[in-house]
């Protein structure tokens, strides 16, 4: 499944064109197009969830959270139910909508393990997790729209989404009437959203023409866990566009016989959670060392969890 | 797919006008999404406003003063003493579940 969007909303044209001549076997489908009540209905049942702690204010925007995870959990399986490839074109920051399809699966998990959605918003976050769920972004060389796809790309990113790049369309022409000092100005903006989102693909309309994104090296960008001489492990993350979030890093455990099982990364106020492989979490998290877009967390093991003589063994 | 033609003469409207925001086919026109659709809602956040509303209903049901109610039979009035009174028993409610909370971790720039 290839999810195509755009920072603005006239953009998605543009997404849509790049993503087709990026995958021409696939079917394009909206992502509004599927019916969400029967979904929405077992969320809304699922919410009851004792152990909430925060408050908020907006019903809105809770509905329309749960709206859109269940558009989108009717989307995947809906590809996940085709041979060929599906292209869903989401109207909304694709980040955004992601999130809240895994919190609600992180919590569904900890507090409701035995409900029927649990395993069905799971089999999304695995996907998520292999890489299987793309993502292709418009955005138009203005530099509000490419801070804001700069921000994007990185919470995808940290979500897991595989990238498969992010076109600027449109670009002004000569044989528009565009002046000189626009048509370089907007050349400009791409050059600098390359070097924010180094590692990703970033291409720009050339003659009206979208170009095609090939998919991205899935292997490049996953979590690397070493070892160092004095017995710590060190996670280390590279996610582009980081640089240019409001970045926390934190460990959450949704078992409590661990320390952590999950390292938790805030980028502008979205959170993602980054699973942890049995040897962290058996260990404790000491800081993040943040240099540029990675972020290295040391990991010192808990005695309690982990004797040291049988640390190899567990290895 | 349109490209940026058709978008009258440009030079006639000035360069203050973002072409971007620009009418006809190509453009951009319109605001980003984030502006449309929002700030990342967080699901946790939405869950604690589902127990909000709750305990809200709770407080208009006038349930919420059964607190200071010793004698449910010197209590008509309350919702909840009625209810035990039908019952016959009182029944305490369960004790929440608390979930666990992230740790944040110091950030060290390098």
């Amino acid at each position: 499944m290839l999810l195509a969007s755009s920072v603005t909303p006239s953009g998605s044209a543009w997404a849509v064109s790049a993503a087709r001549a990026s995958v021409p076997s696939a079917q394009v489908v909206e992502l509004t197009d599927f019916d969400e009540r029967d979904v929405v209905r077992a969320l809304a049942a699922a919410v009851g969830v004792p152990g909430a702690t925060r408050v908020a204010d907006d019903l809105s925007g809770a509905l329309s959270a749960i709206r859109r995870t269940a558009t989108l959990m009717a989307a995947f399986e809906f590809a996940e139910s085709k041979h060929d490839p599906t292209i869903v074109v989401v109207d909304a920051a694709v980040p955004d909508v992601v999130a809240d399809l895994c919190s609600l699966s992180a919590l569904l998990r900890a507090s409701a393990p035995e409900f029927e959605l649990t395993d069905r918003l799971q089999s999304i976050c695995d996907a998520i997790a292999k890489g299987r769920v793309e993502w292709l972004l418009a955005v138009p060389p203005e530099s509000a729209a490419i801070e804001t796809a700069t921000v994007q790309v990185a919470q995808g990113c940290a979500l897991g989404l595989s990238m498969r790049g992010v076109l600027v369309a449109p670009m002004p022409r000569k044989a528009d009437g565009w002046p000189t000092g626009i048509r370089r100005a907007a050349r400009e903006l791409v050059e600098d959203l390359q070097d924010r989102l180094f590692g990703i693909a970033v291409k720009r309309v050339r003659g009206g023409r979208v170009c095609s994104f090939s998919s991205p090296d899935l292997d490049s960008r996953s979590p690397i866990v070493t070892e160092d001489s004095g017995g710590m492990f060190l996670l280390s993350c590279t996610i582009p566009g980081a640089r240019y979030c409001d970045l926390e890093v934190g460990v959450w455990s949704e078992e409590p016989s661990y320390p952590g099982t999950h390292l938790v990364l805030r980028l502008d106020g979205l959170t993602a959670r980054m699973e942890l492989d049995s040897t962290l979490r058996r260990c404790v998290a000491v800081e993040a060392v943040v240099a540029g877009d990675t972020i290295t967390v040391p990991f010192a093991p808990d005695p309690g969890q982990w004797p040291a003589a049988s640390k190899e063994e567990n290895r | 797919m349109n490209d940026a033609s058709g978008q009258g003469d440009p030079m006639d409207e000035g360069i203050e006008r973002p072409w971007w925001l620009s009418s006809g086919s190509g453009d951009a026109g319109g605001k980003a999404n984030s502006e449309d659709f929002g700030a990342s809602w967080d699901m946790t956040s939405m869950l604690g406003m589902v127990s909000s509303l709750a305990g809200q209903w709770w407080a208009s049901s006038g349930a919420s003063d059964h607190a200071a109610h010793d004698d449910p039979a010197e209590h008509p009035e309350c919702i909840v003493c009625k209810g035990l009174l039908a019952l016959g028993s009182a029944t305490r409610p369960p004790e929440p579940e608390v979930l666990p909370t992230v740790r944040w971790l110091p950030i060290r720039r390098a």
